[in-house]
């Protein structure tokens, strides 16, 4: 590979590093100090001694700050159906591809009025 | 860094007596093996995402595992071990699905591996200071022909600019980068850069 070429991908690679580092820290921080880790171990059969797993001993714990809303992924083209909100709710035996497909917002007819047209 | 200042971060952690402390106390890890262990990560063909991922995972299995940590071991190789397991946990799964690489390119975690990444951070950091240092134009002449492959031509048909100018900022930002890796000759020998300055073009005549 050329040596040029090199030298930007080393540089390229390390501003990734450095822009994620900082943001991914300030996830890790808000995790480690999360209930999640707070659980007992051999060490600690109670929990850590200012774990909130310990109900009455400690106020629940509160974030410092608001960690960064993560971005969506620019592969994720998933896109879900959404329903109109005046579409009713699905019944029992109903088809699941008529509720989406049916999601244009006219109304179809119901079992009730076939009936009382009949 | 070496293993003894490694140890000197772990220790605290371990002993600290609250969780508060403790992740108060393992910042200064976290910042020490980020980027060794990123580079490696990156080194196994991981993308960037991914990497961010499999850095985090690695530090709260760092994290979780203090207790159990053997100051006496290879600290250093611990780091990357976590995270080739985790890289070859996630090959393996990816092999069920079909897709993904093969688990026999991920390569064993040896010293070796750790001294490289960390070679290659301290080299990527060098690196990204001397492209900083040139200016726009030839920070986007250097990126567009140099890195992404693109010919002058090409690469003024593209940008919108003359192929003149095109030309000049490609070679004084090459020029400026050849004066700032003069200080880093090591980075420039691995990357087979030749620092002197462009012999004189040889004429008709002079072959003559």
């Amino acid at each position: 590979m050329n040596g040029w070429r090199q030298l930007g991908l080393l540089a390229r690679h390390w501003r990734e590093a450095e822009d994620r580092q900082e943001s991914s820290w300030a996830r890790l921080r808000d995790a480690i100090g999360g209930p999640f880790f707070y659980r007992p171990s051999k060490q600690h059969p109670d929990g850590f001694l200012d774990g909130p797993n310990q109900p009455g001993l400690v106020e629940p714990y509160q974030p410092a700050f608001e960690s960064p809303a993560k971005e969506p992924r620019k592969d994720d083209t998933r896109s879900f159906p959404l329903l109109p909100t005046d579409q009713r709710a699905p019944a029992e035996g109903d088809d699941w591809r008529t509720i989406f497909e049916s999601g244009s917002g006219e109304d179809t007819p119901s079992d009730d009025e076939d009936q009382h047209k009949k | 860094m070496d293993s003894k200042e490694l140890i000197d971060l772990i220790r605290p952690c371990k002993l600290a007596p609250t969780a508060e402390k403790r992740r108060l106390l393992f910042e200064p890890v976290y910042r020490y093996a980020f980027r060794p262990v990123w580079t490696y990560l990156r080194c196994l063909n991981q993308s960037p995402d991914r990497c961010g991922d499999l850095c985090q995972e690695v530090m709260v299995r760092v994290y979780l595992f203090l207790d159990h940590i053997n100051l006496d071991a290879n600290l250093k190789g611990l780091f990357f071990t976590i995270a080739r397991n985790l890289v070859v946990t996630s090959a393996r799964n990816q092999a069920r699905r079909g897709t993904g690489v093969a688990i026999e390119d991920v390569p064993e975690t040896t010293m070796q591996a750790w001294l490289h990444a960390e070679k290659l951070a301290n080299a990527g950091k060098a690196a990204a200071d001397a492209i900083a240092s040139l200016t726009e134009d030839q920070r986007t002449a250097f990126q567009v022909c140099s890195v992404d492959g693109l010919s002058v031509e090409a690469a003024a048909i593209a940008l919108g600019w003359s192929h003149k100018k095109v030309k000049n900022a490609l070679e004084r930002g090459r020029k400026k980068l050849r004066k700032r890796l003069a200080a880093a000759p090591e980075l420039a020998k691995a990357l087979g850069l030749d620092l002197r300055k462009k012999a004189p073009r040889q004429t008709a005549r002079m072959i003559s």
